[in-house]
């Protein structure tokens, strides 16, 4: 079929960064939350965002799918505008997955039902097809044997490693993770670092909200410190937390290492 | 000498139930039992009735409750989706929509419907006359029942909605999908509670008017009253809607100390 080139900008391209944020503002009425933000995350890469509560990460974070709406700046995603009017946000969003705090499973549906609905009523699999990517998806998360379970049956752990199968099924992208896991009993907290540490090491492009400074620095690739709704600190994960230049950063770790 | 607290109290206990127990006696015989069971109580009147009372009258109560409530839940589900849109002329109209019938008597709405209706728009609608007052019953109940389900909506937390939009979902599939299904989960027992009164609003198409076959329990008792001279199918009618409400009544009260419970 021969048609129009397609406009540039509503397709994504390979060759451009996963995720490219410039300038970006966020007001919730007259409270500036975002106060001009810019960042990078290359294809692979692994970044992770610290900060002390309220400093804008989750904004930033939802940002990326439009789950809030920036009040200015440009965010591209594989080259992107998606603040373009033009481009179908819905589209841009089966290729972001997003992890929640609160996992955020649908609770009327079986651990197969989650991962199968978006699978089917968005991508137009097959049923079939739908269950057996999200059977791969579940054996990869180490949860296999409850697909027939109900979210309210299983521990806040397996239910967090349920909800990243569940964005995984979308073969996305790329994955951004707020803080998934500090809702968690101490003791489930590492099943779902595990899982995030695979994904990571397949080459899983990430963007992760965390307090958990072990993950940060083993599986990350790059670590930022945003403070007041703005980037203090953005570089290697282990040169940032052995060696922080802000003294604001200073004044964060010294506070939670 | 002073009684103790808990001997006084108890005696005035018994001193109000002696009381009671005087006053029921007092009306249950001052009442004129004989010609009393002579007016609402007789059983040839009362046999004449089968099997129409049932294969008619209440068939019709019961598919008519139904009908509305089914109407209902369709008219209700539209209208607080409408309510709880962003775009404003949705919301005015749901809220006139929801205030007018509301405000109104159903009684008034089924009327108006009923004679309303036909000479509006010229057309007759099945069953009628009754169609065109069930219309009003079903355009009432939605009103009812549109409050009742926005509740139910705005209780199924928003991370369910940012979940499934992240997934891709459009806002359209997230509320059928996602948030539609646990919404209405939440509402069973103000919905059964519905279903109930809505039973026994049936009696108002009475003033719709009807024909032998669309006669429910009301009417057809009313008209057995005329005909009869005896109000003995009234009784008839009155125990066979305690038949259907009371049991419902029960599965209102199961289900909400259920839904207690699962919190
Ligand atoms: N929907 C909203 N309406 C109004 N204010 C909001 C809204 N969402 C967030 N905020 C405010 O924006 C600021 C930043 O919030 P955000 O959730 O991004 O912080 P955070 O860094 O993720 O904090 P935490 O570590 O507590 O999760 C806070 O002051 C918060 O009160
Ligand atoms: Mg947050």
């Amino acid at each position: 079929m021969t048609g129009d080139p397609t406009p540039s900008g509503i397709e994504p391209r390979a060759d451009a960064p996963a995720i490219e944020i410039i300038d970006l503002h966020k007001s919730f009425g007259d409270h500036e939350v975002l106060k001009g933000i810019s960042l990078t995350v290359q294809t692979g890469e692994v970044v992770c965002v610290i900060g002390p509560s309220g400093s804008g990460k989750s904004t930033l974070l939802r940002s990326v799918n439009l789950l809030e709406e920036p009040t200015s700046g440009t965010i591209l995603v594989e080259g992107v505008d998606i603040l373009d009017p033009e481009v179908d946000v819905d589209r841009i969003r089966t290729r972001i997955g997003m992890v929640f705090q609160q996992f955020n499973l649908f609770p009327h549906m079986t651990v197969l039902g989650n991962l199968c609905l978006a699978q089917q009523r968005v991508l137009g699999r097959g049923r079939k097809e739908a269950e057996q990517v999200a059977r791969e998806n579940l054996a990869k998360v180490g949860l296999a044997d409850r697909e027939g379970a109900y979210p309210a049956h299983l521990s806040g752990g397996q239910q967090q490693r349920v909800a990243i199968a569940r964005s995984l099924s979308m073969n996305p992208d790329m994955m951004l993770f707020d803080e998934p896991t500090s809702a968690l009993d101490p003791e489930l907290v590492g099943d779902v670092l595990e899982v995030m540490r695979t994904l990571a090491n397949e080459g899983m492009t990430m963007m992760v909200v965390t307090h958990e400074m072990g993950f940060a620095r083993e599986v990350g690739d790059r670590l930022i410190f945003m403070d007041d709704g703005l980037v203090v600190e953005d570089g290697d994960p282990r040169e940032v937390l052995a060696n922080p230049q802000e003294p604001r950063t200073q004044a964060f770790l010294s506070k939670v290492l | 000498m002073a009684m103790r607290r808990t001997t006084r109290r108890k005696l005035g206990r018994v001193a109000m139930y002696v009381l009671f127990v005087a006053v029921l006696a007092v009306v249950v015989l001052s009442a004129d039992w004989d010609r009393f069971a002579q007016y609402f109580l007789r059983w040839d009147i009362a046999r004449e009735q089968f099997p129409q009372i049932i294969t008619v009258a209440l068939r019709n109560t019961l598919v008519f409750t139904v009908v509305s409530f089914v109407g209902g839940l369709v008219v209700g589900t539209v209208m607080a989706l409408m309510k709880l849109s962003s775009i404003g002329p949705y919301r005015w109209f749901a809220t006139a929509y929801i205030e007018l019938f509301r405000g109104l008597p159903a009684l008034l709405t089924i009327f108006a419907f009923a004679y309303m209706l036909p000479i509006a728009f010229g057309v007759r609608l099945p069953f009628a006359p009754v169609g065109a007052g069930l219309l009003g019953l079903v355009v009432v109940a939605g009103a009812y029942m549109a409050e009742v389900i926005r509740a139910g909506i705005q209780a199924v937390p928003k991370g369910q909605t940012e979940a499934s939009r992240s997934l891709g979902m459009s806002p359209m599939k997230t509320m059928f999908f996602v948030v539609l299904p646990q919404g209405l989960r939440i509402i069973i027992p103000p919905l059964t509670n519905e279903f109930v009164l809505l039973l026994k609003d049936t009696s108002l198409l009475f003033i719709a008017g009807s024909t032998i076959i669309t006669k429910e329990l009301t009417t057809f008792a009313r008209d057995a009253t005329t005909t009869t001279s005896n109000g003995t199918v009234l009784v008839m009618a009155a125990m066979l809607y305690l038949l259907v409400t009371i049991p419902l009544t029960r599965v209102v009260a199961y289900l909400e100390r259920r839904m207690a419970r699962s919190r």
